[in-house]
């Protein structure tokens, strides 16, 4: 069998997964935001936590809107916090959980995905509502 | 009493760098001490959030931490120090300027306003019907035009008791309510100006109390398209626009941004004096605006080029 092709985004026809980034692509304390389905903008984003990669649903709990104020900045300063830019909402970077403003208690919706010779997979066919 | 508007804004953020390149790239112009100007010198100030200077934060950071109005003269800082020390603390400043809380806990700041004198050009419109605005070969638009936030116009705050709020500034610092979201909040104009608002109030939980957002008056509904597409072109978020608001009649365009509120374009907004009825209308998409766009890359009919060169 041919060695996938490295290009982000793409995925095998009938395979429910899609190829995100080089893991060494996500630096700590930074955030990727992704388009996987080509909505338009970025439906879905990484960020990595230790040896962990998370994958959120690009989507607050508060107003259904996208968190980033810029291109991949999802993250506080110091990259412990997600922060939705629109309302200013803090979620913990660990669980997704909202810690502070309006929205608290609610979630981000954490997406399944994993780690797999060094590129990060999100296991979501690119026709799930998620992406679009 | 004689306020005219917001002089300027001072947040406390947590990322104090991404702040100055996000106000630097929304067209202000960079001053120094963290100082963003429009072309009459009102301001939007970043502060590091734990700069011992500021006064206390009212929600994590980023957020507001003082809103400075300019007024008219000395007379009306002495008016305002006299109303507002009748209940509550007042300090001044070595130059006269009255500090004091709004009764939602917003720290103000009243001076006597840094509002320099400018002109700058209108956005001439050819309609016929109506005298032309723009003779002949002079061209309405420029590939690279020049577009200059102009002026600080309004600040939108959310507020946990709204008509508490809205009593403070009719009834202490004489601002009209010009018109009303019934169980939402008013648009406020202070005395000093005849612009629709400089004040918009929003019912929400305690807890959300601060900021909603801020924008600074551009030229014209060109203007606040052309910039909103240049601002999203370096890769901001659009959160709400281009559309135009009814009450006001502003174009607006919002963004997210890291100073913790959102950040608007507005252009061309009603002017009113004390003869206006206040109109008093339920909040909704179809009451808040007359059209809403949103915006789209750049495309031409004929498509992108045949694959595999020209035949």
């Amino acid at each position: 069998m041919a060695p996938p092709s490295p290009t982000p985004g793409a995925h095998a026809p009938g395979e429910a997964r899609i190829r995100l980034c080089r893991t060494d692509e996500l630096l700590p304390g930074q955030a990727r935001g992704f388009d996987p389905a080509g909505s338009g903008r970025d439906t879905i984003f990484a960020l990595r936590r230790g040896d962990a990669v998370l994958i959120y649903h690009n989507h607050c709990p508060h107003q259904g809107v996208p968190l980033e104020y810029r291109k991949d900045r999802f993250l506080s300063a110091d990259g412990q916090r997600i922060l939705c830019y629109a309302h200013g909402a803090h979620f913990d970077a660990d669980t997704g959980v909202c810690i502070e403003g309006p929205c608290r208690g609610q979630s981000l919706l954490a997406l399944p995905g994993g780690v797999e010779h060094g590129w990060l997979w999100l296991n979501l066919p690119p026709t799930s509502p998620v992406l679009r | 009493m004689n306020i005219i508007g917001p002089d300027a804004l001072v947040f406390g953020v947590d990322d104090v760098d991404a702040c100055n390149q996000y106000l630097t790239d929304y067209g202000l112009t960079p001053a120094g001490d963290g100082r963003f100007e429009a072309l009459d010198g009102t301001c939007v100030i970043i502060r590091a959030a734990d700069d011992p200077t500021l006064p206390p934060a009212i929600g994590p950071a980023p957020s507001v931490r003082e809103i400075v109005y300019g007024v008219a003269d000395a007379e009306t800082l002495e008016a305002l120090a006299a109303e507002l020390s009748k209940d509550r603390e007042v300090r001044r400043g070595d130059d006269g300027s009255v500090f004091a809380d709004d009764d939602s806990g917003f720290h103000l700041k009243f001076q006597v306003t840094i509002r320099r004198p400018f002109t700058a050009p209108a956005d001439l419109t050819n309609a016929p019907g109506h005298p032309p605005q723009r003779g002949p070969n002079l061209l309405g638009v420029e590939v690279g035009m020049s577009v200059a936030p102009r002026t600080l116009s309004h600040v939108v705050l959310f507020v946990p008791n709204m008509e508490q709020a809205e009593a403070f500034y009719v009834n202490r610092l004489a601002f009209r309510v010009t018109d009303k979201f019934t169980g939402t909040g008013p648009f406020l104009r202070p005395a000093g100006t005849d612009d629709h608002h400089t004040l918009f109030l929003i019912q929400t939980p305690p807890f959300m109390k601060g900021v909603e957002h801020f924008t600074f008056h551009l030229g014209s509904g060109t203007e606040v398209l052309y910039a909103g597409t240049q601002f999203q072109a370096k890769g901001y978020t659009s959160f709400w626009g281009p559309g135009r608001h009814l009450f006001g009649s502003n174009w607006f365009w919002y963004f997210n941004s890291p100073l913790g509120c959102h950040v608007e374009y507005d252009a061309d907004m009603d002017l009113h004096d004390d003869e206006w009825v206040a109109r008093h209308q339920p909040v909704g998409a179809d009451t808040s605006q007359l059209f809403l766009f949103k915006a789209t890359d750049k495309w031409f009919p004929s498509g992108p080029p045949p694959k595999g060169g020209a035949h």
